[in-house]
């Protein structure tokens, strides 16, 4: 199982470095939205009791959250590419389904990792951003996030018979995981319906997570303890995919080349 | 090598293979014959456990293929119909992922990568990206991935679409060697000079059924009619027996020969319009045209046929 799946991972590597420039978008982009947030944030920072803050602080955790999960929509063209060349078809002559899941969502996994830490790691350097917590803390709380974005992922390719539907429902994501999660403002300035319904976004608890790690030091306890509920929303949406995905799935991508 | 019994799958109330049962032994070359629709590809998708049976039973190399798909996996190559290649990957890279796929590795791998790029003469596009090749490359490229691990249940579903005539020689060159070395294959196609230039076996696929299965020769021997045609100048004259299409006359006959013999005896002044006369012995296309009654013509896959219903 282990030769296949590596070989699939391997292959799939291959075509990401083929076609990085969509990749590279999402990972400029986030630091890019910051620039335009961070005054307005280190305001409000100031007012909350933290004199110190840049701002960052509260814009990166949000829009880092937020272009993973636009990050989605690009790895999971990789997905529904493999039935616009008719390959799906031909992998499947060689493995089982969980040999080909393994092989194909373990470069997704790579890629939303490598994502989250290149834009926290150059925010935090560009930005001057301080972080008051362990750096294990976010990197507990950056890992359980994108365990969480492939259960996404995996889920959406699931219940998605086109690639039009899949990038439409990930917008769908992308703006209520966001908006509820808090990653334009913070949670106590959202809506009260909002708010009452943020705990049941995984962003929720990341963002909120990372933005007490970095502004009061919280530690890594703390950070596994925010990271559980988004481990267990990973495995809801593996579930979910469970249930949906059939080894004779037919998808179509609007993509052939 | 390969045992079928009994095989039956529908597309919701289409019924595309109806019990069906088709034995292929190691070394032949199996031409699976039938229109587009007929359910050569569903057969193929069934056998190679892309899709599930209905009914009836599978073996593959003494091995049940429902139950046992893990431990024959790596005897059995498919080439599908449908071009499935990697465009933004290199034809190499092609080769080495399809190769590790089916558990190829190190030195053995190159090895057989320069073995099969030798084969199908792909040695001088191991660089190129596949997208960037012609039809007929990347229809060789195909069909080489599905050579790599030496296969010895090999299904080729119409290898030839879109090949020119370059590509299609070496395919079928390919093929017989594959064949010489004691490989099992089974070649769909409506082509049917490809399954003669290659002396395989013939099986008629009709109606969800295996019609007509023999030996090439034996199958035209069986099936086949001899045809004459009379060409004139201007019209064709009306003769008794023969079919007139414009300026030609054609004939079914058993002895081609006399028929023509006794045709132009009978000609009085249109004696001196005939410009051609023509014995096309019995071959695959009227043995086959026999079987089916009708040509092996495209008529829209099983699948729209299945669509069409729904």
């Amino acid at each position: 199982m282990l030769s296949r799946s590596l070989a699939l991972v391997l292959k799939d590597l291959r075509l990401y470095r083929a076609d990085l420039a969509p990749i590279l978008i999402m990972v400029l982009l986030p630091l890019g939205f910051i620039t335009f947030m961070v005054p307005v944030n280190r305001a409000l920072l100031e007012v909350r009791g933290y004199p110190g803050a840049t701002g960052a602080e509260q814009a990166l955790p949000g829009m880092m959250v937020m272009f993973a999960l636009f990050l989605l929509g690009i790895v999971g063209d990789q997905f529904y590419r493999e039935f616009g060349w008719n390959t799906w078809d031909r992998v499947r002559l060689a493995g089982d389904m969980p040999e080909i899941l393994v092989g194909k969502t373990v470069p997704a996994l790579a890629i939303l990792l490598a994502q989250l830490t290149v834009v926290f790691g150059a925010g935090t350097l560009l930005f001057g951003m301080r972080i008051a917590g362990p750096p294990l803390a976010v990197v507990v709380l950056l890992v359980a996030f994108a365990l969480c974005l492939v259960g996404v992922l995996v889920a959406e390719f699931a219940w998605c018979k086109t690639f039009s539907q899949f990038n439409a429902l990930n917008v769908l994501v992308v703006t209520v995981f966001s908006g509820l999660g808090g990653a334009f403002a913070p949670i106590d300035l959202l809506p009260s319906w909002a708010q009452a319904a943020a705990p049941f976004t995984p962003t929720f608890w990341v963002i909120d997570g990372l933005r007490s790690v970095i502004l009061d030091g919280q530690g890594v306890g703390y950070a596994v303890r925010m990271s559980v509920p988004v481990v267990l929303f990973a495995v809801a949406f593996l579930a979910v995919a469970a249930v949906r995905l059939r080894p004779g799935s037919v998808k179509v991508s609007d993509n052939t080349n | 090598m390969l045992q079928i019994r009994g095989l039956r799958k529908s597309y919701g109330r289409l019924q595309v293979l109806r019990g069906l049962d088709l034995d292929v032994r190691p070394g032949e070359i199996c031409g699976l014959l039938g229109r587009n629709g007929a359910g050569k590809t569903t057969l193929v998708s069934v056998v190679s456990g892309l899709l599930a049976a209905d009914g009836g039973s599978v073996r593959i190399d003494g091995h049940d293929a429902f139950r046992d798909m893990r431990r024959i996996r790596d005897r059995l190559g498919v080439a599908p119909q449908d071009l499935g290649i990697y465009p933004t990957l290199s034809v190499r890279a092609n080769l080495e992922f399809f190769g590790g796929l089916n558990g190829v590795r190190g030195s053995e791998l190159r090895r057989r990568i320069a073995e099969v790029a030798e084969e199908l003469s792909l040695q001088d596009l191991l660089s190129r990206r596949a997208g960037t090749l012609s039809g007929g490359q990347k229809r060789r490229l195909h069909t080489a991935l599905a050579l790599l691990h030496r296969a010895r249940l090999l299904f080729l579903d119409e290898p030839t679409v879109g090949a020119d005539v370059v590509s299609r020689g070496e395919l079928l060159a390919a093929v017989k060697r594959l064949a010489g070395n004691g490989c099992a294959v089974v070649y769909a196609t409506h082509h049917l000079a490809e399954v003669e230039d290659m002396g395989a076996s013939v099986a008629i696929l009709e109606g969800g059924m295996i019609r007509e299965r023999g030996d090439l020769a034996s199958v035209v021997a069986r099936h086949g009619r001899s045809t004459a045609e009379l060409e004139f100048a201007g019209e064709a004259p009306v003769l008794d027996g023969w079919e007139r299409d414009g300026a030609f006359v054609r004939r079914v006959a058993p002895d081609p020969a006399r028929a023509v013999a006794a045709a132009i005896a009978s000609l009085d002044a249109a004696a001196t319009r005939l410009r051609n006369v023509r014995i096309v012995p019995a071959n695959l296309e009227s043995a086959y045209l026999a079987v089916t009654g009708h040509a092996p013509d495209p008529a829209g896959t099983e699948r729209e046929r299945a669509d069409a219903v729904a």
